[in-house]
């Protein structure tokens, strides 16, 4: 059975094994305690030797524990993993209580029966997994943090660095030329409504609950807004039918728009771009909604063969439709725009 | 063209080098406002701006730094070593030392913050026109970093 050889003693490996090692009979008296168990659980093994198993567990688990014991040793099972799904409590004798992984293991001989108990301490390990989880939250907090300050630095700061500019000039222009002054003032508008249309935008990110509440049209107006605001891409808006839509539905078409419109104002070099949106009762008799969201391009378009997905967010688009079981279909060619077209029944 | 009231050869030609239009046009109405500045003509990278350089020749370019494609510092080497008698300030929203240095080695004659006012900006067009170099004042530190690799053009 096995190749060790035959004087191999027990206690003396248990002596030097780093887990706790604790031995008791059917009755969970305690036979053995290792040095670990020692150091773990802070009694010596004269202490703890003929003592119930009990005094190694918060009192609220010996109950339940004495239990699993019980079918344990009913069980044909010759070993098992105490906790499998989340960490056991064990108790140490100054009455502090610590998360472990244990396992034990049944030896039969005669009519006799032992029971071995493995048992590691992992309340180092649980601090340093909690620390981990901390830090990457503080990460990802900083990351989404640094992206902020980013759009905001490449979309609000640059519209509004041309608004204080032109208002500086407009004057002297007026002055000059009242027509073009005229027309200054308009894009000074424009312009400056698109940086609070951007803003609005940027802020959603920073709540998006606010997403959830609003209405999908005024979302896709004010994307339209600040995406024209940032590149200079004319958007048109288009809406047809009642756009009352669940959160998730909604939150999904405006991520969508949002990631193609991205794209549009980052790579197209479109002049132009169209959002619709239509919803409408289905046209198969039965109760329920279709919902269609188009948004196109005259820019250069992309092939669509080759373009990488995750380049231009096709990944996510992709997600958000799965999410809440639509069609995204995705056309392009080299000089014919874009259209992503996204289809759902509600 | 209001400047040519005045006769070509007076105003200062300016191009103006941003990946943003909105910033491209605001400068162009700023350019428009002053007797002895004109705009020359504009670009959206500095690839771009290294091409439109060598047809037009302007007196002065105000480049972004930042963009897609070729940065501002890249294309101010490139400028002034077909060019000399070019002269680059630089426009941007960034004030890191690093970024200041890189941009006068390659030989920025104006480092300009995009907080100056019109009358600032003129003045030192028409100080870098003269060769007179203009610094920004030491800034506090930015709190946040640039992104200094563009995002990659897919389409």
């Amino acid at each position: 059975m096995t190749l060790l050889p035959a004087e191999l003693n027990l206690t003396d490996l248990f002596a030097v094994i780093v887990d706790a090692v604790v031995a008791c009979d059917e009755r969970q008296r305690i036979l053995l305690f290792n040095k670990s168990a020692e150091q773990i659980f802070g009694y010596t093994q004269d202490e703890v030797l003929s003592q119930p198993l009990d005094v190694l567990l918060p009192e609220r688990f010996v109950e339940v524990h004495r239990r699993h014991f019980a079918e344990f040793a009913a069980s044909p099972v010759a070993s098992r993993a105490m906790g499998e799904r989340r960490p056991i409590y064990a108790r140490r004798k100054n009455g502090e209580e610590f998360p472990a992984e244990a396992a034990i293991v049944k030896l039969e001989r005669a009519e006799e029966r032992l029971f071995i108990v493995l048992l590691r301490d992992i309340t180092q390990r649980q601090r340093i997994e909690s620390e981990l989880r901390a830090q990457a939250q503080q990460a990802a907090v900083a990351a989404e943090r640094s992206r902020l300050a980013r759009d905001l630095h490449d979309a609000v700061t640059q519209t509004l660095f041309s608004v204080s500019v032109i208002a500086d000039v407009l004057p002297r222009i007026w002055e000059r030329d009242p027509e073009e002054g005229r027309r200054r003032l308009k894009e000074l508008r424009q312009l400056s409504r698109g940086a609070l249309a951007e803003m609005r935008t940027l802020l959603l990110e920073l709540r998006p609950s606010a997403l959830m509440e609003a209405n999908l049209s005024d979302l896709l107006r004010q994307l339209a807004a600040s995406v024209n605001s940032r590149s200079g891409v004319e958007v048109d808006v288009q809406i047809e039918g009642e756009t009352e839509l669940s959160p998730d539905v909604k939150v999904s078409l405006y991520r969508i728009a949002q990631e193609a419109l991205n794209n549009v104002a980052k790579h197209s070099n479109a002049s132009h771009a169209q959002i619709m949106l239509t919803v409408r009762p289905t046209n198969n008799g039965l109760a329920g909604r279709q919902v269609h969201l188009v948004i196109n391009d005259n820019g250069c378009g992309f092939d669509t063969t080759i373009s990488k997905p995750t380049h231009i967010g096709l990944d996510i688009m992709r997600e958000r439709a799965a999410a809440i079981g639509a069609q995204l279909d995705i056309r392009s060619a080299i000089g014919a725009g874009t259209t992503v077209h996204v289809e759902a029944v509600l | 063209m209001s400047n040519e009231i005045n006769g070509e050869s007076a105003a200062i030609r300016v191009m103006v080098v941003d990946d943003h239009p909105m910033v491209r046009s605001g400068l162009k109405a700023l350019l428009s406002a002053y007797d002895d500045l004109e705009f020359a003509g504009e670009a959206g990278n500095g690839a771009e701006a290294i091409r439109l350089c060598d047809r037009l020749n302007p007196d002065v370019v105000l480049m972004d730094l930042v963009m897609p494609e070729m940065d501002g510092a890249a294309a101010t080497r490139a400028i002034r070593q077909k060019h000399p008698q070019i002269k680059v300030v630089v426009l941007t929203s960034f004030k890191e030392d690093e970024l200041v240095q890189g941009a006068l080695q390659a030989g920025a004659i104006g480092y300009l913050l995009k907080n100056v006012s019109a009358d600032e900006l003129a003045r030192a067009i028409r100080a870098a026109y003269a060769g007179r170099p203009r610094l920004p004042p030491r800034p506090p530190r930015c709190s946040f970093k640039p992104r200094l690799s563009p995002p990659s053009a897919a389409t």
